[in-house]
């Protein structure tokens, strides 16, 4: 998985938002600590579910966000943080139904757990930018 | 005019002023999307060294529309600076203050717009008459879905400090509300995905808590746990949840003993802030499957004479009002005044006997 | 009304749910409001959090007003005015700090930009003329776990470990969810485990055990929760599997084992920390500090170890206004300068930043 994580960050650029789903205990927030580490965060990254974002500098501003606690709001979403996804790359843990409010096209990774060591991702993605990226 | 202080975050420029007789005292701005809590913060320090600063006799402060990062900080900072003085802090629509200004300098010849930037390719924007009058409600949107009629259109252009204290003569652009405009069919998250299921006694504190919300008098644990001690032989009970989470947002239940026996339905309460979204009907609907699973020919139901929204989810459900309770439900307010019970029932079908 | 001696501080506290206002005096406390508590409209019932902060917006200045009149005092009598001024979600920050401005600005008295963090733990010094000693404060909330070194609250604060990755707070939430509890989770989970057995199920205690000298050096003092919010996720989905949905018996005891796993590991790495500094002091806070098991246990190791434990009473331990005007108040009495015009909020400041230029 980290390793995944790394090659994923190498081919992120700027504006790329990526969704992350999965249950809990997948490793959402394990992956997006990969990727943060690919592209060089030094901060330790940490669970963004209470503060619902947090912004990191690695070779390029990094948002890593977790709607979570957004999932039963009626009203509000990521769209009321206004954060510059347009000039970084952004991470949203349990985002799917969020994606539309920050970017029209999306990378979608989603973790589903086989057993206590092992995970299967199921990738799929909406929007030109995505439509040729592959590992 | 009473001497104003003047503040505008609401586009990626910072400003502030201090209005003395209808001539600017003193101004100062700082451009910057991301820093208006700064900004604002150093431009009124340079404000203090003004003399007038002590003698302020109000502040007005743009209201947008603007990106909600921005607006938030002049408004948060003009209603506490206010309360701080004693005076009184009027709101005003920004977009005014830059077509106002707009037609004072340009002499317009026809109608216009004003647009600002409203960031991901979208705009805010309204139509203004050649006097600088505002003849739209300002609005958002994707700049190509917006029809400018061949008019100018003022783009690029900041709020006026001078015409913001003007406004505040016009009830038109006065507001009381900051103006966090969002698209009308916004990307408003759809409600999550739910998941209909039985209830069970582990559900019973989240239900309990939708049941304290939405009625006066409601039930208590032992009665929820007596109806649940009731199924399946004699009810039926579900609860909505959302699947990702597992938090029940609704939940219904309904008398139905079986053998030939009419049925009741005892209560659909959905969480007062998911009303509207279908979660009651798809609830009804169980219910209405349950009863005829177990042949009731009749299904009844009592609701609030007040509840518009409920008895038209049963009438067009085909439940047909038969009678009225009067004075049957109690009220939190008024207190002294009861509600009637509207009785309706649906024909299902079996025959009785 | 007061002197740099006994200060008269409004504390503002906008830095991610609540918005609190609170009133200190020198060291005693006169107000303490939670807008929650105050613009329940504004708030859905405290079911979600309101992100948007449109909710602090308008919840700040009946909060002030409340805070104003159950400390009979009027904002000309105030000294100073403090406020979070990180770490937070940018926005709520954006709003309190903004608000604060107006006020000291209007009033004409000075700015104090303050640490959270370092907040929760000036807050146990009110109400206390003790001289206040160099102390380990091990600081626990839904976003927040860390081990500090405390020398003085206004000025020295030290990270020993943090977590790396869920903080304690929020895997109580996210377990109390799993385990069907209403809002709020972490209360609600307290309240169940009370009757459930806390030796039921040993569940993983991380970053206990190293296998080499240099990975406890880097990680003794830092916690991990993500393995064991997997563990009790696994644990639970396996039993339901096998005998269907879960008992009240059944739910009590996961509930119980978990939080017990939790605290072990959380007071076994203070009390550690305190030895190795050769500190006598024990500081509890946060808002898992109103944790009945954390408290209990806490009592418990700290005696063991001869150690003085100080836990704020529960509601001054989750996010508060008072916290914040208490740090403003010692800081004012310590003689450090006020924050220069321009504050800027910091979403992602350390703890060792204590005070704001």
């Amino acid at each position: 998985m980290q390793l995944f994580g790394l090659k994923l960050a190498a081919n992120f650029q700027i504006g790329d938002l990526i969704i992350l789903e999965g249950p809990l205990g997948a490793g959402k927030t394990r992956l997006a600590q990969s990727i943060g580490k690919g592209l060089l965060v030094k901060n330790q990254i940490t669970s963004p579910t209470f503060v619902i974002a947090k912004n990191y500098l690695g070779r390029v501003p990094f948002i890593h966000a977790d709607a979570y606690r957004l999932l039963d709001s009626p009203t509000g979403g990521l769209q009321d943080l206004d954060l510059d996804i347009e000039n970084s790359i952004t991470v949203v843990e349990w985002g799917k139904n969020f994606a539309k409010q920050l970017n029209d096209q999306y990378l979608l990774i989603t973790i589903l757990i086989v057993d206590d060591s092992k995970r299967e991702l199921a990738i799929s993605s909406v929007g030109e930018r995505w439509k040729s990226f592959n590992l | 005019m009473k001497t104003s202080l003047v503040i505008d975050t609401s586009t990626p420029r910072t400003i502030a002023a201090i209005i003395e007789q209808g001539f600017v005292t003193w101004s100062g701005f700082h451009d910057g999307a991301t820093s208006h809590g700064e900004a604002l913060g150093k431009l009124i320090e340079e404000a203090k060294n003004e003399s007038v600063f002590n003698s302020i006799e109000q502040v007005v402060v743009g209201m947008g529309p603007g990106p909600f990062t921005g607006l938030r900080v002049g408004i948060a900072f003009a209603r506490t600076f206010a309360m701080a003085r004693e005076i009184p802090c009027i709101g005003v629509v920004s977009l005014d203050a830059i077509g106002g200004a707009a037609s004072t300098l340009a002499e317009m010849a026809s109608d216009f717009y004003v647009i600002t930037d409203a960031r991901r390719k979208e705009i805010y924007w309204a139509k203004y008459q050649k006097n600088g009058e505002r003849i739209s409600e300002p609005a958002v949107a994707k700049r190509e879905e917006v029809d400018f009629e061949s008019l100018p259109v003022i783009e690029f252009g900041f709020p006026d400090p001078l015409t913001l204290v003007k406004l505040t003569m016009h009830s038109n652009s006065v507001r009381t509300q900051p103006l966090y405009l969002r698209k009308p069919d916004a990307v408003l998250p759809k409600l999550a995905e739910l998941k209909y299921r039985a209830m069970t006694n582990f559900d019973l504190g989240a239900v309990l808590e939708i049941e304290k919300q939405l009625f006066p008098d409601p039930w208590n644990l032992s009665q929820f746990k007596e109806e649940l001690a009731g199924v399946p032989k004699t009810r039926s009970y579900f609860v909505a949840e959302v699947a990702a989470t597992q938090k029940i947002l609704a939940f219904a239940g309904l008398f139905c003993p079986g053998g030939g026996a009419d049925a009741d339905i005892q209560t659909i309460s959905v969480s007062a802030q998911y009303q509207g979204n279908g979660i009651g009907q798809a609830l009804l609907d169980l219910l209405i499957n349950a009863a005829i699973e177990r042949s009731a020919p009749t299904i009844f139901l009592e609701v609030r004479s007040e509840n518009e929204q409920a008895r038209a989810l049963y009438a067009k459900n085909g439940f047909t009002q038969i009678s009225v309770r009067k004075n049957y439900y109690q009220n939190v307010r008024p207190h002294n005044k009861r509600s009637d019970a509207i009785i309706m029932q649906k024909l299902l079908g079996a025959s009785h006997g | 009304m007061g002197n740099s001696s006994a200060p008269l501080v409004l504390g503002i506290e906008s830095s991610c749910d609540e918005t609190g206002v609170g009133i200190v005096l020198g060291r005693k406390l006169l107000a303490n409001e939670i807008a929650s508590s105050v613009a329940e409209h504004a708030r859905f019932g405290g079911v979600v959090p309101e992100v948007a902060a449109r909710a602090h917006v308008d919840a700040i200045l009946p909060a002030i007003e409340r805070a104003l009149a159950t400390a009979k005092v009027k904002l000309t009598d105030l000294d100073a005015i403090a406020v979070t001024a990180g770490p937070g979600l940018a926005g709520a920050l954006l709003v309190g700090a903004s608000a604060a401005n107006g006020l000291a600005a209007g009033l004409g008295i000075p700015l104090y930009g303050v640490n959270h963090l370092a907040a929760h733990v000036a807050v146990e010094y009110l109400d206390s003329d003790q001289v206040i000693p160099p102390t380990i404060a091990l600081l626990v909330s839904g976003g927040h776990t860390s081990i500090l070194k405390v020398d003085e609250v206004t000025d020295a604060v030290t990270v020993m470990g943090a977590t790396m990755d869920d903080a304690a707070g929020e895997a109580f939430d996210k377990i109390a969810r799993l385990l069907g509890l209403p809002f709020p989770g972490g209360p609600e989970l307290d309240r169940l485990a009370t009757t459930g057995n806390l030796n039921a199920i040993n569940f993983p205690r991380a970053m206990t055990l190293f296998t080499d000298e240099g990975d406890r050096a880097n990680k003794e003092f830092s916690f991990s929760f993500s393995g064991l919010k997997s563990a009790v996720a696994r644990h639970i989905e396996l039993a339901v599997k096998k005998d269907g949905p879960l008992s009240q018996n059944a739910r009590a005891d996961i509930a119980a084992s978990f939080q017990e796993a939790v605290v072990d590991v959380l007071l076994s790495k203070a009390v550690l920390a305190a030895k190795r500094e050769g500190l006598e002091h024990l500081l509890v806070a946060g808002g898992v500090a109103a944790n009945s098991r954390l408290r209990a246990l806490a009592i418990e190791r700290s005696t063991a170890a001869g150690l003085k434990l100080a836990i704020p009473s529960p509601g001054l331990c989750t996010d508060n206004g008072a916290m914040v005007a208490a740090l403003g108040s010692l800081a004012i009495q310590a003689g450090r300068p006020a924050s220069a015009a321009g504050l800027a909020v910091d979403p992602g400041a350390a703890v060792e930043q204590v005070l704001f230029a």
